[in-house]
């Protein structure tokens, strides 16, 4: 059954909100927390113990790559879910609301994970966008309105970009599959739309400037989800596209000059930031180039791009934890200044949050440099040196403001009245979850091994199964029209 | 044999990283105790290899290879020749100085203190070990976290600005040689530092290689244009930190030329000596001067610190011109032996003066030269021992500085006049900034308050200055042991650095 685990979700997403609303208010807020985190562990247990048998329905593709993304961001979810369930309760912002959201974005995910044809592509984009920008609205405070319209509306434009794209694509090639025409100038064209379209959904620039702003308005919990989970998503629908060979022509030095610009960028405005996390706003747009730069390299990076996500993700899951953890119920901590002399307060949750930024970093022994290096490795087989280079170049900008932070974590210490001076227990419950991302980060930094294979194995097996074909583009047309059946 | 059995390096490296672990989890009280058994069996393990060692081959020894990351070719692959025996056992040594000091020179969190250089020290054993260059940079950078943490954190005023500084220049050097590495192990097929020897390159690639590499490893010797971060990092840190940097951190980079740049890419070399040669003596003369109009004694101890890690990269890049004007051998062979030994030396003269520096000033907080005086009335056994590393950082005769600074001359001599007149020029720039400040210092009448109220060092203290000044003098006097452990791999090491790669 290839639809197993997005049709669960659609079941809890009926359940929770129909039992959800017959209970008392107060009620709803952990019965619908319960639901999610059973309904991840549902879906965890579908994923993990059926074994992967690559499958195709129409354009719906179940490959190890679909199963064990979903795999991971389901269990990302679940930690985040974990993590955020003290804040939420007590920081007003509407629990349940949040909770059913969360589900939809995830079945959202889910389609876009193993969406193999422009159509489904779209709806999976939409159907996870949607509930996002709702959700940074949970937050009903100016900046969070602000944020939620900004987004919405330059979403909207972005998919407008993607349909009119896939418009283009379907003239050209009179199919919705992923099929690209090098020698047609109107596929050529479409797909630039989508790409666009793309970029802008994972934050890449020049389609970029909605980061900070929503990263700034929303609430944390809506930003650990904005953060993480899609990016993994959208990166399988970039790696399903360059797989038939999307981005291996003219679009190849557009998607190189976009990555190298969104490091710069986000590089560059990163450096002057004082909010916590406008400037991981801008760190995400920063590594959003890395790996749209993996991209760029064809089907030898794919794998590293893979590779690079999860620990992107991981990290960030990691930095936007420790915020949560650190924030007061009716206070988010924000402000980089609040984490000023955290070594002094919070010795322990000063020392994960160093690892994982020194991880962000890409200082070895940790995984961010074993991502990276994967990643320049790979554009050094491709015989890209000089732009592998230029890379590294801007990588440096990007070290001073991540040791600026742990400057404020370690070296300073607040003369601040706000924070009382007793000394918190070492280890709480919230700090121990924290711990995961850094065991994470520091095994696959020392030894990455078991990782990259699997990523790896992700990617092979994946080209194989899909070598376009002549027959089979022609096979794939009639059946379109099958479907559609146009009148002529 | 036995010894060779045993995977060493890794229990070293290991019991290094788990000692520094448990130290960070003990309490101030019990970190110390534990930190001296732990640098002592550290100090122990380093003996073994020390026996172990054979000292007539130029092969690896204790190699240990096994594979690591396969999807990438890297390999754990260790190994020690005679380059890097006596600077593990440098390391060692100097970080059971470090840690018998460590109550006098930090008053806060010396269990973290404690534990950072037991992760300093993993690292810096990581480094001369590595085979294999991703270890190698990863050991490289990792260096990085301790230091900049011990910079941050114990540093005096401006702590930040010099951490951030240190850590942005040997970051930016660092990822230039990683480009460089990368591109090295995917022509090679292979990652390890050795197949590189013989892998033919043409000349274009090696100027870029060799400068990449060059980028880095001048960074943290430092060599005289890119040298600036260093009297701000030295200045701020902690006294234990800036030991570290002078005896280790500066060496590690001058181990990059030994390792690297002269055996991967000799023709490059080769083309470059002039420059290098031109940049070490800029260091020697010009720093040597910056150190003689120097008010602040920290300052000044960096400087004449830089001055002398030019006499290292002089002997590495000597034996090109040496070799054209004599076509022998064993006179390049002379030069960069010379340059190894300034290495070791230079660690305990600079050294011992940093250590012996932060003892004074943890009891007179300040480090304004002016501020001094007269010390010697109070504080007479401080002073010998400071006199002698003072001594030995001018190059007496006798002491350790004396034996590599006199053998790079001998060799500049052989180079050119005017080289060797240049760099002649030290021993009397270092004898005048040296002495002169040795003088302000620690003679004539006292002039402050709280120069009246110093005790002399207390017994602790006195056993861990005695340990460097036996090794001043053991060195100085009896040298023959260092140099024949380094023999026949600086032999190995010349003929590859003199062969013609393409």
């Amino acid at each position: 059954m290839i639809f197993l685990p997005e049709a669960t979700i659609i079941f809890f997403i009926i359940t929770t909100l129909l039992l959800g609303i017959s209970l008392p208010t107060h009620q709803r807020g952990t019965f619908s927390n319960v639901m999610t985190l059973v309904m991840i562990f549902f879906i965890t247990c579908q994923l993990s113990v059926n074994p992967v048998s690559p499958d195709t329905w129409q354009g719906w593709q179940i490959d190890l790559m679909s199963q064990n993304l979903k795999l991971f961001i389901s269990i990302i979810l679940f930690f985040i879910i974990l993590i955020n369930t003290n804040y939420i309760k007590n920081a007003h912002i509407k629990i349940f609301e949040y909770n059913i959201l969360t589900q939809a974005v995830l079945l959202g995910l889910f389609v876009v994970c193993s969406a193999n044809n422009f159509l489904i592509l779209f709806v999976g984009l939409e159907l996870s966008a949607l509930p996002l920008y709702a959700m940074i609205a949970l937050y009903q405070k100016r900046l969070g309105l602000e944020a939620s319209i900004k987004y919405f509306i330059l979403g909207a434009l972005a998919s407008g970009f993607i349909l009119f794209g896939i418009s283009f694509c379907f003239g050209a090639t009179g199919s919705i599959q992923f099929i690209i025409d090098e020698q047609s100038k109107l596929s050529v064209l479409g797909m630039l739309f989508v790409t666009c379209g793309l970029l802008f959904k994972v934050g890449c620039a020049p389609f970029h400037n909605w980061v900070p702003d929503v990263y700034e308005g929303a609430p944390l919990p809506a930003v650990m989800i904005i953060a993480t989970l899609p990016k993994i998503a959208y990166i399988t629908a970039f790696i399903r596209l360059g797989q038939n060979g999307a981005f291996l022509g003219s679009l190849q030095p557009v998607l190189i000059l976009c990555a190298l610009t969104s490091m710069l960028i986000g590089n560059l405005s990163a450096l002057s930031q004082t909010n916590t996390k406008r400037l991981l706003g801008y760190s995400s747009v920063a590594h959003m180039g890395y790996l749209i730069l993996a991209i760029a390299i064809g089907v030898s990076g794919f794998s590293s791009a893979i590779f690079y996500a999860i620990i992107y993700t991981v990290a960030t899951f990691g930095v936007l934890g420790t915020l949560v953890t650190l924030s007061k119920p009716n206070h988010e901590l924000s402000e980089l200044s609040e984490l000023q002399g955290l070594h002094h307060r919070q010795p322990v949750i000063a020392f994960f949050l160093m690892c994982i930024i020194f991880s962000m970093a890409s200082i070895p022994p940790l995984a961010g440099f074993m991502a990276k290096l994967n990643i320049l490795y790979e554009l050094y087989i491709a015989n890209f040196i000089v732009v592998g280079v230029i890379a590294m170049l801007i990588a440096v900008i990007g070290i001073f403001y991540y040791i600026r932070v742990i400057r404020l974590l370690y070296f300073d210490t607040k003369k601040d009245s706000n924070f009382n001076s007793a000394r918190v227990p070492l280890i709480t419950k919230d700090s121990w979850l924290l711990a995961l991302p850094v065991i994470f980060i520091l095994i696959n930094g020392i030894s990455p091994g078991s990782l990259l294979s699997t990523t790896d194995k992700m990617i092979t097996r994946k080209t194989v199964a899909t070598q376009p074909s002549p027959t089979k583009k022609n096979l794939v047309h009639s059946d379109i029209e099958d479907i559609f059946k146009f009148p002529h | 044999m036995l010894l060779h059995k045993l995977p060493l390096i890794s229990i070293l490296i290991s019991q290094s990283l788990f000692s520094g672990i448990w130290i960070l989890l003990s309490s101030d009280d019990r970190a110390k105790n534990i930190a001296i058994s732990s640098s002592i069996f550290s100090l122990f393990l380093g003996m073994l290899l020390y026996l172990g060692f054979d000292t007539s081959t130029a092969n690896m020894q204790f190699v240990e290879n096994y594979s690591w990351i396969a999807s990438l070719k890297i390999n754990y692959y260790v190994g020690i020749d005679g380059i890097s025996l006596p600077l593990i056992l440098l390391t060692l040594f100097i970080n059971l100085i470090i840690v018998l000091t460590a109550n006098d020179l930090v008053n806060q969190q010396i269990s973290y203190y404690l534990g950072l250089f037991f992760f300093l020290q993993a690292m810096v054993v990581g480094v001369f070990v590595a085979l294999n260059t991703f270890l190698f940079y990863l050991f490289w950078e990792g260096m990085l976290i301790p230091m900049y943490l011990c910079i941050g954190i114990w540093g005096s005023q401006l702590r930040s600005y010099a951490a951030i500084k240190f850590f942005i220049y040997t970051f930016f050097g660092s990822v230039i040689m990683l480009l460089a590495l990368i591109y090295l192990s995917i022509k090679a097929g292979s990652s390890s530092i050795i197949s590189f020897y013989n892998l033919p390159l043409s000349l274009y690639e090696q100027s870029f290689i060799l400068f990449a590499l060059i980028l880095a490893f001048a960074v943290k010797i430092p060599m005289w244009p890119v040298h600036t971060w260093l009297p701000d990092a030295h200045t701020e840190a902690p006294a234990g930190g800036s030991v570290i940097l002078a005896a280790l951190m500066l060496k590690v980079g001058a181990y990059g030329f030994f390792r690297f740049c002269l055996p991967i890419t000799p023709d490059a070399c080769l083309e470059a000596s002039w420059l290098m040669i031109a940049l070490s003596l800029i260091a020697i003369v010009n720093i040597g001067l910056v150190a003689l109009a120097q008010h602040d004694m920290k300052r000044l101890i960096a400087y004449s610190s830089v001055a002398h890690m030019g006499f290292v990269s002089l002997g590495c890049f000597m034996i090109y011109p040496i070799f054209k004007n004599s076509g022998h051998l064993p006179s390049a062979q002379l030069a960069l032996s010379g340059a190894m030994v300034q290495m070791i030396t230079h660690a305990f003269g600079s050294g011992g003066m940093f250590l012996a520096f932060g003892l004074l000033y943890e009891k007179i907080h300040t480090r304004l030269i002016a501020d001094m005086g007269g010390i010697v009335q109070k504080m007479p056994y401080f002073t010998a021992f400071f006199m002698i590393f003072v001594l030995s950082n001018v190059g007496l005769p006798g002491t350790a500085g004396f034996v590599g600074e006199f053998m790079v001359l001998v060799s500049a001599v052989q180079t050119n006049f005017w080289v060797a007149l240049l760099a002649g020029l030290t021993l009397v720039l270092s004898a005048s900034y040296s002495l002169f400040m040795f003088k302000r210092v620690f003679y004539g009448p006292i002039t402050q308050a709280n120069i009246e109220k110093l005790e002399d060092i207390s017994p602790h203290q006195y056993i861990a200055l005695s340990l460097m000044v036996i090794g001043i003098f053991f060195i100085g006097l009896y040298p023959q042991p260092l140099i024949k452990i380094m023999d026949k791999s600086i032999a190995n090491l010349v003929q590859l650095a003199l062969q013609a790669k393409f």
